[in-house]
């Protein structure tokens, strides 16, 4: 077993009688230094890894997105948010960047607006001191339990084994096993691979602490703060999950249980929309719009209501909303060209409307032709007028 | 602490339980005491509505926005209406309790208008033709300013967290309360006469505010 210390002449067993009252001067020194050694070796470590791995920060302006907390998100800062807020709030710190104000002066400004609430580092003082002082605190009662404890060791060694510390107690009753006829047992080979133990530990600490530095990789645009989205790419290659195993009831109940989560409703909306379950559906579609104008909905309740309540002109007008709101939407084209059509009479706004949808790319072969007969009658019907 | 514990041992007294496990056992207590203190504090706050936050704007001047009209060209500036009680109201077409409030604003701005109130509504990331639509669908108020807000500058300049959020300016120019959630007639004018009687009115949070979509 290569030790990095010199020889203390202790392997062979022939251990100087003054051990007990001391031990070596090497041995104490290096294990003394060693536990600083290691801590240094991994911040060097981590440091480093950081330095390279993590993306630099584009500029003061995105330094300063990040420290702020995006108004009408869930705990996600300014620079990683992409609402409409998060947006305007980015271009006017881009502006007062560009007008030469300072950082303190930018982080002033959305305070007096939004409150001390806005900046996302925790203010030192108050019940959140605890945050910024617990982990140092913490770092000096580690310390100090790590300094007691090899003191005491180092004082005890061959005192009283009883009471020594884990380790030694170990190390003496390894030693022990190995040279039974010995009291007391040398301390050189269990020291040793005490070492060892240590300085694989340390490996494999700074190799992890490296790796996990190296692995931070810039968010993609639009992408996910979570980084879900490399798992997503993985388990799910195309369209996200497959609900179809899912039976209704099941549906029902996650819907009920997490009522914010919308794809979840929609889905279940569209299910029963498929079936011709209006009553049902138009309930969940209700319910989406309850929370947010989703053009989906907006759609399918447009449709829904022309087929059950035969309005035209609100079918037409909710259509048009979803439609303002997602403008290249096959789904909801299809829809007010047939409200157009056959609801309002109006065979040339239906042509405009179909026209647009045909241009559309994607459409299926057959898709587009259920598109170009719509719109052969569409334009008989314009022409009979 | 350790000198005084080896003492001991070296005196010949009975080590019952052993110096460093009384050391560690005091350690651990003082550990699981920290943490359950620690979580007790911040966990506390888990509850609590971050946006329930009262308005850093209350007692300051009101920002001095310039914004277009929603009908018709022009524009209005907040800071041209000072000698006025201003009531600024940020909505949407999309927003569910603006729909509620909206009569209730409509009726106060009538009932308040003799007063010298004037009530500006400013469209809070919407399109203004559906901001439009929702006001030809729930009727307009008698001398009621509907405001748009390109790129949500005004917006920001208030602090808005979500709508409805209303803000009472007083004659000198100054935020004097905030409505934050749906409004309510008898709000509205309570606030309305302490204002106009010269008194600081309370600002009151009704309930949570919808966040603009997609956000």
């Amino acid at each position: 077993m290569p030790s990095p210390l010199p020889p203390s002449g202790l392997a062979g067993g022939h251990r100087p009688p003054t051990q007990a009252s001391g031990g070596p001067p090497v041995r104490s020194a290096a294990r003394r230094w060693l536990p600083a050694l290691a801590l240094v070796v991994l911040a060097a470590v981590v440091v480093a890894g950081l330095a390279q791995g993590r993306p630099a920060l584009r500029d003061r302006a995105e330094a300063l997105a990040a420290r702020l907390r995006c108004p009408d998100c869930q705990s996600i800062s300014v620079a990683e948010s992409d609402s409409q807020t998060a947006r305007a709030i980015r271009a006017e710190i881009g502006q007062q960047v560009a007008a030469g104000r300072s950082d303190q002066q930018v982080l002033d400004y959305f305070v007096a607006r939004y409150g001390r609430w806005v900046l996302l580092d925790p203010p030192p003082r108050g019940a959140t001191l605890l945050l910024w002082v617990l982990p140092v605190a913490a770092l000096a009662a580690g310390v100090g339990v790590l300094v007691g404890y090899r003191r005491r060791a180092e004082s005890g060694t061959g005192d009283q084994p009883g009471t020594e510390a884990e380790a030694e107690v170990e190390a003496q009753t390894l030693a022990g096993a190995d040279d039974p006829g010995e009291p007391p047992a040398p301390p050189g080979r269990s020291g040793r691979r005490a070492l060892a133990g240590v300085l694989v530990g340390v490996v494999a600490l700074a190799v992890t602490a490296f790796g996990v530095t190296r692995a931070l990789v810039p968010r993609p645009a639009g992408g996910y703060v979570t980084g879900i989205e490399a798992a997503q790419a993985s388990q799910a290659p195309a369209g996200g999950r497959d609900l179809s195993k899912v039976s209704d009831a099941e549906l029902e109940a996650v819907v009920a249980a997490n009522p914010e989560v919308l794809d979840m409703r929609l889905a279940l909306a569209h299910r029963y929309f498929d079936r011709q379950d209006y009553r049902k559906a138009l309930e969940h579609y209700k319910a989406v719009l309850d929370q947010q104008p989703h053009p989906e909905a907006l759609a399918h309740v447009g449709w829904i209501t022309y087929g059950t309540l035969d309005r035209a002109d609100l079918a037409a007008e909710l259509l048009q909303r979803s439609l303002e709101r997602q403008p290249g939407d096959p789904e909801a084209l299809w829809f007010l060209g047939n409200v157009q059509l056959h609801g309002l009479k109006d065979a040339k706004a239906a042509a405009a409307t179909l026209t647009r949808l045909r241009d559309l790319p994607g459409l299926s072969g057959a898709q587009r032709r259920q598109v170009d007969g719509l719109l052969r009658t569409a334009r008989a019907a314009e022409g009979r007028r | 602490m350790t000198a005084v514990h080896q003492d001991k041992r070296h005196a010949g007294q009975p080590p019952a339980p052993p110096p460093r496990a009384r050391w560690a056992r005091w350690l651990a207590i003082a550990t699981v005491a920290a943490v359950v203190a620690t979580g007790g504090v911040l966990g506390a706050r888990f509850g609590t509505d971050p946006t329930l936050v009262a308005s850093p704007l209350l007692g300051k001047p009101a920002p001095r926005a310039t914004l277009p009209l929603l009908d018709g060209g022009g524009q209005v500036s907040l800071a041209a209406l000072r000698g006025q009680v201003v009531v600024v109201n940020f909505w949407a077409s999309w927003c569910a309790p603006c729909r509620a409030e909206h009569p209730d604003l409509v009726a106060a701005a009538a009932a308040y208008r003799a007063a010298g109130v004037l009530f500006v509504g400013v469209v809070y990331q919407d399109t203004p033709q559906a901001a439009r639509g929702f006001l030809e669908e729930l009727g307009r108020g008698q001398g009621y300013l509907y405001v748009t807000d390109q790129g949500s500058r005004a917006a920001i300049d208030f602090g808005v967290f979500g709508i409805p959020e209303t803000f009472f300016v007083d004659r000198r120019g100054t935020v004097v309360a905030k409505i934050t959630g749906k409004s309510s007639f008898p709000m509205l004018a309570d606030t309305l006469d302490q204002i106009l009687a010269g008194r600081t009115p309370e600002s009151r949070q009704t309930g949570r505010v919808q966040p603009a979509p997609g956000g």
